[in-house]
């Protein structure tokens, strides 16, 4: 079988046909040239076979068959994937991505830690992408908190709601529990003063009031004992007229008058079985200033309830229920459970379109879900569409090609110039090398390794064309002749079946050509069968086993140098037809 | 140059950098500038990759530069759920701008020249009105801030401006160290030989599309890495200008005046400018405003740049560092026969 088989290859360029139906086949091992005058079509059929050029008409064969990347799984998997991002991209875009990231991420933060409730984020995301509905929290600022005394009983109550948080007996307990109360109900339900307990102490009495907070024991220690000499002194009169809390004759504080005295040991009485406490473990909610333990949790999560629970007890938080489709709540309630009841009523609702409001927020609310479902499905297409359309046309193209065993140079020479010969040299393995950037950024040893072999051999193929001890240089301060054969090592170092040469010898001198001679001979005793276009009699019909004549894009002669040098047809194209008159 | 000093003078420079911070009497400021410019030159050099090496003319790197930066605030900040810390939040923001700047590249690599600098501009575009309008995600003008500090094991307590310096040093050194080892491997040839000619680079059997992506991908994810120690070491992703075109010209700029394709001229290049822009016009200010004069530099520095650029064109186009291949190297190669 031929090595490259053309079978009608045309190419035309708009009006212009530069190749026409032309046929040749290459065997394996021939020196086989193509000549012809200028504007033949020579380099066309070239630049046709490395894929440069899409023939229009007519196929170009190499060993049997067409040179083509085939349809694989790879191919199949980045249609998929690179659809489907295109696809979600789009879909997200034409939800108002800034929104959707406030509805799944900013809003369902919880604050100061604590985990992030995915569930919850991933139902969010499907509503917000079909504009169904979205609850919102809000504050209610004029929340606050009051005391009432009802039946020798004091009640902590809401003077939003008027619900009762806390009942208690004694008076001074109720003052002192609205306070820690109102600092609770005023974070909101978010645990913004949450800290660990750990490394920090507190004193405590026996109803779990918090009396103080400390960096260590023994300060604790002293705190409760300090409060415990003052719940258990006595007021009297000290001699320079002032009065003092003593306690078993220790003097623990002075005032100036009985009431003074008498008042800080009532604010002392409920401190009567003060304790330290490590809190360890625990879980401490300090007021604002962050200076004051205001109650302490087993855990986070307890914490985050509690204060949840106050908040909505206190109707401090309300609950908005909006949808993406509409600027208004549609309802504002104030506690969870109620808005997931109100939720389901108001989405029956707007399903049974009882309102017409209700009616017009289903119908924006299908068109957003179409938008959304019609944005996935185009990214879907437009992705996986392209990404079939980029491999369809990069299917015949010359790295391919080069890779399957098809080396060139070109006419007018194009080398690395700015890089040096042996890398230019080494530019033509490279392709087919393997190896990571990983490899190559660490400089690995099989890394090295492969480099070392490579540049071994660039230099026995720098060697073999005749440029030893050209290594070095820049490819673009060779000589020109030089410089031909620079990119013949070059091609060679791609290991081709077929070395496809555009007009090696131009430029060169006579002595130079003969040595060109020579040295494609030696290129087909490698083994590698080579293509030749050539204007120079002088180096094609030494060396050729077979020559096509090209005129004007067609074929005009085939056979061996001595047949086409005694054909009539290729002396008119060279020479001109004799006129005889 | 004696060889060995040739070789070792880059080493010596940075070496002599990192014992700076010990020298009595070097301000705090200079530190603190001096690690400015060593994260920009890690800019500089993801630059370098895509247009010094490959030849792509790429006007949007200030584009990945903040995509680093908000990967990271977006990733560490307490307003987020993520929280993940610096660390795993700067190898986020490496690859995923990487991989961003894969997702510019797929749609362009038939582009050349103007074609594709006219897209990246644009891109640069996108995103900076992306970072200004998309206020939930980036935090608009107020930026997204605190950034904690890189926890590391066994230390607690503030960075502080040498904490950051160094941890810039070192990823400016190991980013010199493996882009060395690319420039000189199989990877570093075939961006070039794309920069030389695509088509015989093509006919040499290179997947230029492949290799034009993964110039895309190292360069930007060059660029994600020093945005993100940008954002660390400023505590906040900063003022959203800091990523418009004006940043990628400047970055550019580094280049040009350094030597494209050249490592050791896309850090002498940042050096220099912003030495000049940062440290040496303010200092010149001082010393003018101690002897009480009126003027100030400062309103001529860019007049000064621009005399000094059309110099530089026009007299050494090539730059301080001509890429490593302009001069010829006739020695042999080491190593072989």
């Amino acid at each position: 079988m031929a090595l490259l088989e053309l079978k009608g290859l045309t190419m035309r360029f708009g009006g212009l046909t530069a190749v026409n139906k032309v046929d040749f086949a290459v065997e394996k091992g021939q020196i086989f040239s193509v000549i012809g005058p200028n504007g033949a079509g020579k380099t066309t059929v070239f630049n046709a076979v490395t894929g440069i050029y899409d023939p229009t008409e007519g196929q170009v064969l190499f060993d049997g068959r067409e040179l083509r990347r085939p349809f694989t799984a790879r191919v199949a998997t980045a249609m998929v994937l690179v659809g489907l991002f295109t696809g979600t991209a789009l879909a997200v875009c034409s939800a108002n991505v800034d929104q959707l990231w406030r509805a799944v991420v900013v809003l369902n933060t919880p604050e100061a830690g604590g985990s992030f409730p995915f569930a919850k984020a991933a139902r969010d995301f499907r509503t917000f992408l079909g504009a169904g509905l979205l609850t919102e929290t809000e504050q209610n600022r004029l929340t606050d908190l009051e005391i009432r005394e009802k039946g020798g009983k004091s009640e902590i109550r809401s003077t939003t709601n008027r619900r009762v948080l806390e009942s208690h007996e004694d008076a001074d307990l109720a003052v002192r529990r609205l306070e820690v109360l109102k600092e609770l109900v005023s974070f909101g339900g978010s645990p913004r003063s949450l800290v660990a307990g750990d490394g920090n102490w507190i004193t405590v009495n026996p109803r779990r009031e918090i009396l103080g907070l400390h960096p260590d024991e023994a300060a604790a220690r002293r705190h409760a004992q300090e409060l415990r000499d003052l719940s258990a002194s006595e007021v009297k009169e000290q001699p320079d007229g002032k009065h003092a809390l003593v306690r078993d004759g220790r003097v623990l504080a002075v005032f100036g008058s009985p009431g003074e005295a008498e008042d800080r040991k009532a604010q002392a009485t409920h401190a009567a079985e003060a304790a330290a406490s490590a809190a360890a473990g625990k879980w401490l909610l300090l007021d604002g200033s962050r200076q004051v333990a205001l109650e302490v949790f087993d855990s986070r999560e307890k914490a985050a309830a509690r204060l949840l629970d106050l908040a909505v007890a206190a109707g401090k938080l309300r609950w908005r229920i909006v949808t993406r489709v509409s600027p208004q709540a549609l309802a504002t309630v104030p506690d969870p459970e109620e808005a997931f009841r109100e939720m389901s009523r108001l989405e029956a609702a707007i399903e049974a379109g009882t309102t017409p409001e209700l009616a017009a927020i289903g119908r924006a609310q299908v068109r957003e879900r179409a938008l959304v479902w019609l944005s996935l499905l185009a990214g879907l297409g437009l992705g996986a569409g392209g990404t079939f359309v980029v491999w369809r046309r990069a299917r015949r193209t010359t790295d391919y090609i080069s890779r399957n065993g098809l080396g060139r140079t070109f006419q007018n020479i194009r080398l690395f110039p700015e890089m040096l010969v042996v890398e230019n040299v080494m530019m033509g393995m490279d392709a087919k090398r393997g190896g990571s950037v990983w490899q190559a950024a660490f400089h690995t040893p099989g890394h090295r390794a492969g480099e070392e072999a490579a540049r071994r051999k660039a230099y026995e193929l720098l060697g073999f064309v005749g440029l030893k001890g050209r290594e070095g240089m820049l490819a673009r301060n060779l000589p020109y002749g030089d410089q031909r054969r620079l990119e013949i090592a070059r091609a060679m170092a791609t290991e081709p079946a077929l070395l496809l040469l555009d007009e090696p010898a131009a430029g060169m001198n006579p002595a130079e050509s003969v040595e060109l001679t020579g040295l494609i001979r030696r290129i087909r005793d490698r083994g590698i069968t080579v293509l030749l276009i050539e204007h120079h009699m002088k180096v094609v019909m030494p060396i050729s086993d077979r020559i096509v004549v090209l005129d004007y894009g067609s074929k005009i002669a085939e056979g061996t140098p001595a047949e086409v040098r005694a054909n009539p047809r290729v002396i008119e194209a060279y020479l001109g037809k004799e006129e005889v008159t | 140059m004696n060889p060995l000093l040739r070789r070792c003078w880059p080493l010596a420079a940075l070496a002599a950098l990192a014992l700076l911070p010990w020298i009595p009497g070097v301000p705090s400021k200079l530190v603190l500038q001096l690690k400015d410019i060593l994260i920009f030159s890690i800019l500089a050099l993801g630059l370098n990759v895509v247009v010094g090496y490959t030849g792509l003319l790429n006007l949007g790197i200030a584009a990945f530069f903040g995509i680093g930066a908000y990967l990271t605030g977006i990733l560490t900040v307490s307003t987020f759920p993520f929280q993940t810390g610096f660390w795993p939040a700067l190898v986020v923001a490496t690859v995923g701008t990487g991989l961003a700047g894969v997702l510019l590249a797929t749609p362009t690599l038939r582009l050349r020249g103007d074609y594709l600098a006219i897209v990246t501009l644009g891109f640069g575009e996108v995103i900076k009105f992306a970072i200004k309008n998309l206020e939930n995600i980036t935090g608009g003008s107020k930026a997204l801030n605190p950034i904690p500090d890189p926890s590391l094991p066994g230390f607690s307590g503030p960075w502080g401006e040498k904490g950051y310096f160094y941890l810039a040093l070192l990823i400016l050194g190991a980013v010199l160290l493996l882009l060395r080892n690319l420039e000189r491997s199989r990877l570093g040839r075939m961006w070039m030989a794309i920069r030389e000619d695509e088509l015989a680079a093509a006919c040499m059997g290179m997947n230029a599309a492949t290799v034009k992506l993964s110039a895309f991908a190292i360069g930007s994810a060059l660029a994600g890495l020093a945005g993100s120690l940008y954002a660390v070491s400023l505590d906040q992703t900063g003022d959203p200008s800091s990523y418009t075109f004006n940043r990628s010209i400047t970055v550019l700029c580094f280049l040009i005046i350094g030597g494209m394709g050249n490592l050791k001229g896309a850090v002498v290049g940042t050096f220099v400018l912003m030495g000049y822009d940062n440290i040496l016009t303010p200092w010149i200010d001082g010393r003018l405003q101690a002897a009480g004069s009126k003027v100030q530099f400062g309103d001529f520095k860019l007049i000064v740049f621009g005399l000094a650029l059309i110099a530089m064109m026009r007299f050494r186009p090539e730059g301080i560092f001509p890429s490593r291949r302009i001069h010829d190297t006739t020695e042999p190669c080491v190593g072989v026969e």
